[in-house]
């Protein structure tokens, strides 16, 4: 540091330590959030069973928006069951977004009701997002297995780069100065 | 205020734009790909065997462009060789790969020396937590091999025996990275970013409720 307060990158004096903060908090909380997600639950146990209620739930939603374009299509557990079958699995349900998304909100220093609405509108908006990609990877399914394939390696980064949006706009809106009264 | 270079829109479509040109499944790609990753994989493998003449390699796997297969090779006389599994390189390696370079391509900075510091330092970050999941996966493979020997190669030494907890923990590790790839590569690309170019960054808001 400088006499005049600042590091010798440039950053103003305690700037730097604000964000590492940030960084620190945030990869402590998608850590363990990915660990929990990811770990390997006995297949028999509670936290599976849960898992796959949740991706049966996710499954019978996308069927439910698709069955407008293909009344043939119906979802058995996991599977979507059609012209062309998907199987929602655990990768699938954009849990990676919500993470990040979530860990980043967290972690980011914002008064609780502004975090909640973030998360909770966050967790909707990136829901609704990925319930799209799934009725698009549908489509695209019924009628290339090669676009299909690209779409469903692609889509999931492309995924977070959408929420990497999402959480900067947030972050501004909670940044914004307070009108005057 | 944010955490992220401005212009944000920007750098994100430039980043999407990037990311999908990188992902087109272009011809030979997966190929070339598969045999610098073989290359690399074995130059590492190399400096951490110690049990010659068994040892561990990676293969391009026969019939799939961007798979490789750990093959456990025993190079003494009667020995033979054991393929061990496939890894399907371009989810595991090449994507996350790809967002971090396009992350790092479209929010590059005016002060490129820095600029190319810290994309240097977050790839070898990004490379390493690549290089951990692979070895945690690798492991727990082979442990399972040797404790249920099924040809000469892994019927002469056992090289790994792990109990319950460790397999479990080293499972877990490479679940975790595997999965949530991408939340780590943003992460490893942000922290790269601060740390060698705070400057660039806008500041937080101070304070907090």
């Amino acid at each position: 540091m400088d006499p005049e307060g600042h590091s010798v990158t440039g950053a103003p004096r305690g700037r730097g330590a604000h964000d590492l903060r940030f960084l620190v908090t945030f990869v402590l909380i998608s850590g363990s959030l990915c660990f929990l997600y990811c770990a390997p639950w006995q297949p028999t146990g509670h936290v599976a069973g849960w898992l796959h209620a949740y991706l049966s739930a996710y499954a019978t939603v996308v069927a439910s928006v698709l069955s407008l374009l293909d009344p043939t299509l119906h979802a058995v557990g996991t599977t979507l069951s059609g012209r062309f079958s998907i199987q929602v699995a655990r990768d699938c349900d954009a849990a990676e977004a919500l993470i990040l998304y979530g860990a980043s909100v967290l972690a980011f220093p914002a008064p609780w009701p502004k975090r909640t609405a973030g998360l909770l509108a966050g967790a909707a908006g990136i829901t609704a997002l990925n319930v799209t990609r799934l009725c698009v990877l549908y489509v695209v399914g019924l009628h290339s297995r090669e676009g299909f394939d690209f779409a469903h390696e692609a889509s999931p980064p492309l995924l977070i780069i959408a929420v990497l949006g999402a959480f900067v706009a947030w972050a501004r809106w909670v940044a914004r100065p307070r009108p005057v009264t | 205020v944010s955490f992220a270079p401005k212009p944000t829109a920007r750098v994100l479509l430039v980043t999407a734009f990037i990311l999908t040109v990188a992902l087109v499944p272009w011809p030979g790609l997966g190929a070339a790909f598969t045999r610098a990753f073989c290359a690399v994989g074995n130059a590492a493998a190399s400096l951490c065997q110690s049990h010659p003449p068994l040892r561990f390699e990676f293969e391009p796997a026969a019939g799939h462009s961007w798979s490789t297969t750990v093959v456990v090779r025993d190079s003494s006389p009667g020995g033979g060789s054991v393929d061990v599994f496939n890894l399907y390189l371009r989810v595991l390696v090449y994507a996350p790969l790809s967002l971090f370079v396009a992350l790092s391509v479209a929010a590059a900075e005016a002060d490129r020396r820095a600029h190319a510091r810290a994309f240097a330092i977050g790839l070898a970050m990004v490379l390493g937590l690549l290089g951990l999941a692979i070895v945690s996966e690798v492991t727990v493979v082979l442990s399972h091999v040797w404790a249920a020997p099924t040809g000469a190669a892994s019927q002469r030494v056992h090289l790994v025996q792990l109990g319950p907890a460790a397999s479990w923990v080293l499972s877990a590790v490479y679940r975790t990275i595997s999965s949530c790839s991408y939340v780590f590569v943003v992460a490893i690309w942000a922290f790269s970013r601060w740390w060698l170019a705070p400057a660039a960054w806008p500041s937080a808001p101070q304070a907090s409720a």
